[in-house]
């Protein structure tokens, strides 16, 4: 069991990442922007986080910069939901201290795959 | 020994007195001793004695005649064989005397006593040389030497008889009673003191076959001159002739050194120095050495009433009368002529350079100076080759100027290659130009408005200004023929204007500017010195300025033109790849429903009801990919021009109330409000497309006030046309950001907007839809505070509307 913080402000992804993890027995907890996303990760401090990039007020990229400037949470495992996967954008992905990244579109099965290999570490 | 007459009739007297008294002793003795008596014996003797010496002095007088004649007879045949062979030693005399080199004088002089003393003592006889211009008498002599013929004739002065029988066919004339002969008249016409001529000769002097002179005789007796006396006198004229041929070739080899060492010397100065006017001066220096004259001179100009005295030499302590008459008749005519008066004698020749006089060289002497042929011809080949220098200075000047105006041209284009712009181009031709050709230069463009050449650059140190329009027709047709224009002595042109005249404008040289055939301009440069002028070289020269200056232009609309195209490019490109990569991102978020809900009902036991539910998500995603396909291809048509409008009288306010009730379902946080004037007149328009415009707006409010809030939507009539009107109190757009949020995808140009779900496209179809319609379309806004989007239409397209 663990907990992992979806931040995405796409209606349809956030019932899809929902609809294709409801068999795993995490806690989920989804945000629509940066802000929201950086307040649900410093409540509930999940064992990993996936945020979209491009969203209003704060993006991802933001939020990854927020929680790796974070004392307590600048540990957690960040995943990069993106569609821009060109080569000098996964950089500053991983500049901006993402752990990996997941290109849309995605499969359930690789996102499935991707959330028990960082939640179960 | 030949006696007189009276020797022999003395000798016959006394011969006839002794036979007398011998006769008369005889008798007396013999009568006596015969004792023969006669009545009166002394009467009777003395009878036979006075009979006896009758007879004996008849005899004797006859006899002394006889003699007399045999005398003479035989005195005469011993003096013919003495006077042939003195004659025939003369003639060897002659010839020897002859051989060798001499003077001509002194050949004519040897030939003339020769011949005379064949001839007799009346006899007068010249000699006459042909020269280049005629004969000239080199030698006289006889009792009227200096009476009957000229010093020098012409050809064509020759007396006629002469000319034609003795210089052109070679033949000798001899006239022994001359007042019988036919040919007198015309003879004496032409020779003077013709009444001490009674017997007159003309004899050619040749030389292998040619004429090198003739000699005249004439006398006073009638008879003295014929062809037997002659004879031997024309075969002294054989060895006079090749004589004289000697003599002259030897003259001739000796003046024509002279000559030619003035000449070289001449030529050699011209070599050395480079300035015609120096050559000219130390010409007339040399000239004034060699033929030791009063005074030598050195005019210059292009025409006798423009001859000036460049240089001039006068003989020390001589004051020599000056006058310009032989000049102007040398000048006039192109030819030397030489003219006396009482003050001088003048020699003139002209200095002919191209086909143009370019001066004269005149000699002046003292009146009694009788210029020989010699100096003439020294004259003569010193113009020549002064002619001959000239021409090699004024070529070696112009070879000269020209290298430096080439060389100038080659810096002004190696200036010109580091300019970029039109404008550093053409003032740094203008600049070189007018230099080099030391004029005043402008610039004209064609202006095809005027249907003119228009001054766009000038430059004048003087700050003269110029004509601001050239007109075609203007300095003459050869500019509109693209031929370049040249008027010197503007003032006097058909050009000339008020504004010329008052200026000094001298000379004008235009050139054309011509790209691909036509004209696009001219170089016009003015000359205000004193006396300038243009020439055809300084066309040239210009026209080369012009075709740098028409390829400076090339260049640089060039570069420009293409800078623009890659900025263009550049610009496209970004665009591009900014479509591409935000395209593929606004794909990539509805696929991943696609894919992540197909995959789930494929893979997963579901129930029905989950499956339709998943089916409808993606089916909104797919629509969403519709939306996000059909609206690229609008924007893309509409750019295009590919797009037409459908257009209907059409009601704003009914789109407007339709097209919110669609979207408020969706809007659940905005108080949508609509003020509808109900005065709206109907405009001519594409409903479909106004629908869009309205349906993207109110989207866009939405969208950007995401924490809800009050939307209004306006509509109000306003000048010929409609206004439409959006507000929200969402974010608002940064002020940088104002205009380019209507370009395509520049909602990705301002950062707080993204996040924000859309396809970037919605206000540049908006616009241009609205631009189709012939409105226009834009927004206000304050940060954080919200926005006003406003859009006027009119009632119905005008003219001036971008129709697709």
């Amino acid at each position: 069991m663990g907990k992992v913080v979806f931040v995405e402000d796409d209606p349809m992804i956030r019932k899809l990442v929902q609809t294709a993890l409801r068999a795993s027995k995490h806690e989920l907890h989804f945000a629509m922007n940066g802000r929201e996303g950086l307040a649900l990760v410093e409540r509930v401090h999940p064992d990993a986080v996936f945020t979209d990039v491009s969203m209003p007020e704060m993006d991802g990229i933001q939020l990854a910069d927020a929680i790796r400037a974070h004392p307590d949470l600048k540990a957690t495992p960040i995943v990069f939901i993106t569609a821009s996967v060109q080569r000098d954008q996964v950089a500053r992905y991983f500049a901006h201290g993402a752990t990996t990244y997941l290109a849309k579109p995605f499969s359930t099965a690789q996102l499935r795959e991707q959330v028990e290999r960082l939640v179960t570490n | 020994m030949p006696r007189s007459l009276r020797f022999y009739v003395a000798a016959s007297s006394v011969y006839a007195a002794l036979v007398f008294l011998a006769v008369h002793i005889v008798y007396g003795v013999e009568l006596g001793s015969a004792g023969f008596r006669f009545p009166d014996p002394e009467a009777l003797i003395s009878s036979i004695d006075i009979v006896s010496f009758i007879v004996w002095l008849g005899i004797s007088l006859i006899a002394a005649t006889v003699l007399y004649r045999l005398a003479v007879a035989l005195e005469g045949a011993r003096d013919e064989g003495a006077q042939r062979q003195g004659e025939i030693a003369s003639i060897f005399a002659l010839g020897q005397a002859l051989s060798g080199s001499l003077e001509l004088e002194a050949i004519a002089e040897r030939f003339l006593a020769a011949a005379l003393s064949s001839l007799g003592p009346t006899v007068t006889g010249g000699l006459y040389l042909q020269e280049e211009d005629g004969f000239r008498l080199i030698g006289e002599r006889g009792p009227n030497a200096g009476k009957h013929w000229a010093l020098r004739y012409t050809h064509g002065a020759l007396p006629a008889p002469i000319r034609t029988r003795v210089v052109d066919h070679q033949g000798t004339l001899v006239m022994a009673d001359a007042v019988t002969s036919p040919a007198w008249q015309p003879l004496a016409a032409e020779l003077r003191n013709t009444t001490l001529i009674r017997s007159f000769a003309a004899m050619p002097v040749v030389s292998h076959d040619r004429l090198v002179g003739f000699a005249v005789f004439a006398s006073d007796r009638v008879g003295t001159l014929h062809g037997n006396a002659l004879q031997i006198v024309a075969l002294g004229a054989q060895f006079l002739a090749s004589a004289l041929r000697t003599a002259l070739s030897f003259d001739e080899a000796e003046a024509r050194g002279n000559r030619e060492a003035i000449v070289n010397r001449v030529a050699q100065r011209a070599r050395a120095e480079h300035d015609p006017e120096a050559v000219l001066k130390s010409t007339v220096d040399e000239l004034a050495g060699a033929l030791h004259v009063k005074r030598v001179a050195a005019l210059v100009g292009t025409s006798a009433d423009e001859l000036r005295v460049l240089h001039e030499a006068v003989a020390p302590g001589a004051t020599p009368h000056r006058s310009v008459q032989a000049s102007h008749l040398a000048a006039t005519t192109g030819r030397t002529s030489q003219l006396s008066d009482e003050n001088a004698s003048r020699l003139a020749t002209p200095i002919i350079v191209g086909g143009e006089l370019a001066g004269v060289i005149t000699v002046s002497d003292d009146p009694s100076r009788d210029w020989t042929v010699d100096e003439v011809r020294l004259v003569e080949a010193v113009a020549r080759e002064l002619r001959v220098a000239m021409e090699a200075a004024r070529l070696l000047q112009s070879r000269e100027r020209e290298n430096q105006r080439l060389m100038a041209l080659q810096r002004a284009s190696t200036t010109i290659a580091t300019r970029s712009t039109t404008h550093e181009v053409i003032d740094e031709v203008l600049r070189a130009a007018g230099s080099i050709l030391q004029a005043s230069p402008s610039l004209y463009l064609w202006d095809a408005e005027s249907d003119a050449l228009r001054l766009v650059q000038h430059a004048d140190t003087e700050g003269r200004s110029v004509m601001p329009l050239v007109r075609r027709g203007d300095f003459g047709e050869r500019l509109t023929n693209l031929d370049p224009t040249i008027i010197n002595d503007f003032a006097s042109s058909q050009w000339a204007t008020e504004w010329s005249r008052s200026s000094g404008l001298q000379a004008l040289l235009a050139v054309p500017l011509v790209r691909t055939g036509s004209l696009i301009g001219a170089i016009v440069l003015r000359a205000f010195a004193q006396g300038a002028s243009f020439t055809e070289d300084d066309a040239r020269l210009l026209g080369l300025f012009g075709d740098l200056a028409v390829a400076a232009m090339a260049n640089a609309e060039a570069f420009e033109r293409q800078r623009s195209a890659v900025e263009q490019l550049e610009r496209l490109n970004r665009a591009k790849s900014e479509f591409v990569s935000i395209v593929s991102h606004e794909f990539r978020t509805p696929l991943t429903g696609i894919q992540g809900f197909s995959e789930m009902m494929r893979d997963e036991d579901l129930s029905l009801a989950e499956m339709k539910e998943y089916a409808s998500d993606i089916n909104k995603d797919a629509q969403r990919l519709t939306r996000l396909i059909n609206d690229m291809l609008d924007l893309s048509r509409m750019e295009a021009g590919r797009m037409s409008l459908d257009r209907q009288p059409t009601d704003l306010n009914a789109i407007v109330s339709e097209t919110v009730e669609r979207v408020r379902p969706n809007a659940p946080e905005h108080q949508i409000t609509l003020e509808l004037d109900p005065s709206l007149p109907p405009l001519s328009g594409d409903h479909d497309r106004l629908t869009q415009v309205v349906a993207n707006l109110l989207s866009n409010a939405v969208k950007y006030s995401p924490t809800g809030g009050p939307i209004l939507v306006r509509t109000a009539p306003d000048a010929g046309g409609v206004h439409l009107s959006v507000e929200d109190h969402g974010m608002g757009i940064p002020a940088d950001s104002i205009e380019s949020i209507w370009e395509q995808y520049g909602r990705v140009e301002s950062k707080q907007m993204r996040g924000i779900q859309g396809t970037g496209l919605g206000l540049p179809i908006v616009r241009q839809i609205v631009k189709m319609h012939g409105g226009r379309a834009w927004a206000e806004s304050e940060l954080g505070r919200g926005s006003v989007f406003h859009v006027v239409l009119p009632l119905a397209p005008s003219s001036q509307a971008v129709e697709a």
